[in-house]
């Protein structure tokens, strides 16, 4: 026996800590369990971005709006910049077809309360003087902002601890039984045993593997994002830049858009964000490749000459790292927060994909009102129950 | 001029075609071959760039490549490192201050 708790969070990430923080500060007995150490997982291996334009109108688009707050009082909270900035974003465009469904998009974003617009092509040449000359226009949205991980979860560990959160590394969990009394048993791989009525499970894209210790299904697959890192540069105009091209094949399903073979097996995506550092985060993969997070030649190599030929000042700029991270993605691109059926306690906080750091305080929030009793009726669609179904044919 | 024309071991410096370098606006000659650094340190320049949060000056440091310390603006690409990249003719080299800035095309 190694303690007992109001809460075990399984899973010290970005979203683990982030539950632990909120639950600790609701006067829980919290224990973050994490089976590598600091920042061992995707937190630790992903870009900074609180994109909203990225984000389908919705409960993910909502809800970033709510975590963009968290995220301002979080830098009084825990009292530290956390890297937060608010350079804004834009999505390059180029070619009519693109521009077509951006306007389209651009439009319900609007309606739901995003500043965001289309730029034409001297517009956005003012913001960004370096774009290679194949861009005909881009959206632009003065909300996209960034926070550097590994800040927000050093703060949120640290601030927690202060207020008796406590953060146990190295421990992989092993097993998770109920006892005689309804309490949790989470044993882990240092044959210790944890108890609490409650469980979270924020492991992100060994979310399904932990569930399956408890008998709960969650469908979870491991996406690995690749992303290098450059030297300190210079600023390449005024905001961070996206392209249309994946947004548009993510919007509209059946949209031909010309891509190689090599682009679709990496899933490659063009994401270019300016760090704390000065130094650049251009990204990304998205490749199935289980739970490999090895960067690899490939990857490295498509996303250098993807970034030339978007910006190509960036030939003469040296790259310095490549790091690769497994997102967790859900069959339906929500991210999956509740409580299981039949399950009382055993919680689920995972399946963020792409936007674990954007959405990290609000999960942490909801899913921390959530163990204390008070129920939000729209995360009804981000209830792990939605998979209920699929569980049945699975088993 | 600071260059070691009687080396005690290296011997007299051989005869080599000079090339034409152009650093903050003035026109200097340099060894054709010798790194920027060399052809700088020979002029006698203290300062290659200017650091970005304090504005200290700096220079050679490592000497190999590896520091980054001796990072200027050449031909309009910043953080170009002076003691790896050999002159060329009509080079166009700048003090930097700070990341210095991306020359605009037009």
């Amino acid at each position: 026996m190694a303690g007992s708790y109001d809460v075990i969070v399984i899973g010290g990430g970005i979203i683990g800590l982030s539950c632990g923080y909120y639950l600790t500060k609701q006067g829980k007995r919290v224990a973050v369990i994490e089976a590598g150490g600091f920042a061992d997982g995707a937190s630790g291996a992903c870009d900074d971005m609180i994109l909203f334009q990225s984000k389908k109108p919705g409960i993910n688009l909502e809800l970033a709006f709510e975590s963009l707050e968290l995220y301002k009082s979080l830098v009084g909270e825990l009292d530290d910049s956390l890297g937060f900035a608010n350079y804004g974003g834009m999505v390059l465009i180029q070619n009519q077809q693109e521009l077509e469904v951006m306007e389209e998009f651009v439009t319900q974003q609007q309606s739901y309360g995003l500043d965001v617009k289309i730029l034409d092509r001297k517009e956005m040449l003012r913001k960004q003087p370096f774009l290679s000359d194949r861009f005909i226009a881009s959206t632009y949205s003065p909300m996209d902002s960034q926070a550097y991980p590994f800040a927000v979860m050093h703060k949120l560990s640290g601030k927690g601890r202060k207020l008796g959160m406590q953060v146990i590394h190295k421990s992989p969990v092993t097993g998770i039984e109920k006892d005689g009394n309804g309490d949790y048993r989470v044993s882990t791989g240092q044959n210790l045993t944890y108890t609490a009525p409650v469980v979270v499970n924020a492991t992100g894209a060994w979310a399904g593997k932990v569930a399956a210790l408890a008998g709960a299904y969650v469908p979870m697959e491991p996406r690995r994002g690749q992303i290098i890192i450059t030297e300190k540069v210079p600023a390449v105009g005024e905001t961070n830049l996206w392209t249309a091209k994946y947004l548009v094949s993510k919007l509209k399903s059946g949209f031909e858009i010309d891509s190689t073979e090599e682009e679709k097996r990496l899933g490659l995506g063009f994401a270019f964000t300016r760090t704390e550092g000065d130094s650049y985060l251009i990204g990304s993969t998205r490749e199935s490749v289980g739970y490999d997070k090895r960067t690899t030649m490939e990857g490295i190599r498509a996303i250098i000459n993807q970034a030339v030929s978007i910006v190509p000042v960036l030939k003469d700029v040296n790259f310095i790292r490549a790091i690769a991270g497994l997102r967790p993605a859900t069959p339906d691109g929500k991210m999956i927060l509740g409580e299981h059926a039949g399950m009382k306690g055993f919680y689920t906080a995972a399946g963020h994909e792409g936007d674990g750091i954007s959405l990290a305080p609000i999960t942490g929030k909801l899913l921390a009102d959530m163990v204390c009793g008070t129920t939000d009726a729209r995360l009804g669609e981000l209830s792990p129950n939605r998979f209920a179904k699929d569980a049945k044919e699975v088993s | 001029m600071q260059r070691i024309i009687d080396h005690p071991v290296l011997g007299p410096l051989p005869e080599v075609k000079m090339v034409r370098i152009i650093v903050d606006g003035e026109s200097l000659m340099a060894r054709e071959g010798e790194m920027i650094a060399a052809a700088l340190i020979a002029t006698g320049k203290k300062y290659f760039r200017k650091t970005v949060k304090t504005h200290e000056p700096r220079g050679i440091y490592c000497g190999i490549g590896r520091c980054t310390d001796c990072v200027m603006t050449v031909n309009g690409i910043p953080n170009v490192r002076t003691c790896v990249t050999p002159v060329e003719e009509g080079m166009v080299i700048e003090t930097q201050m700070g990341y210095g800035v991306w020359k605009q095309e037009q």
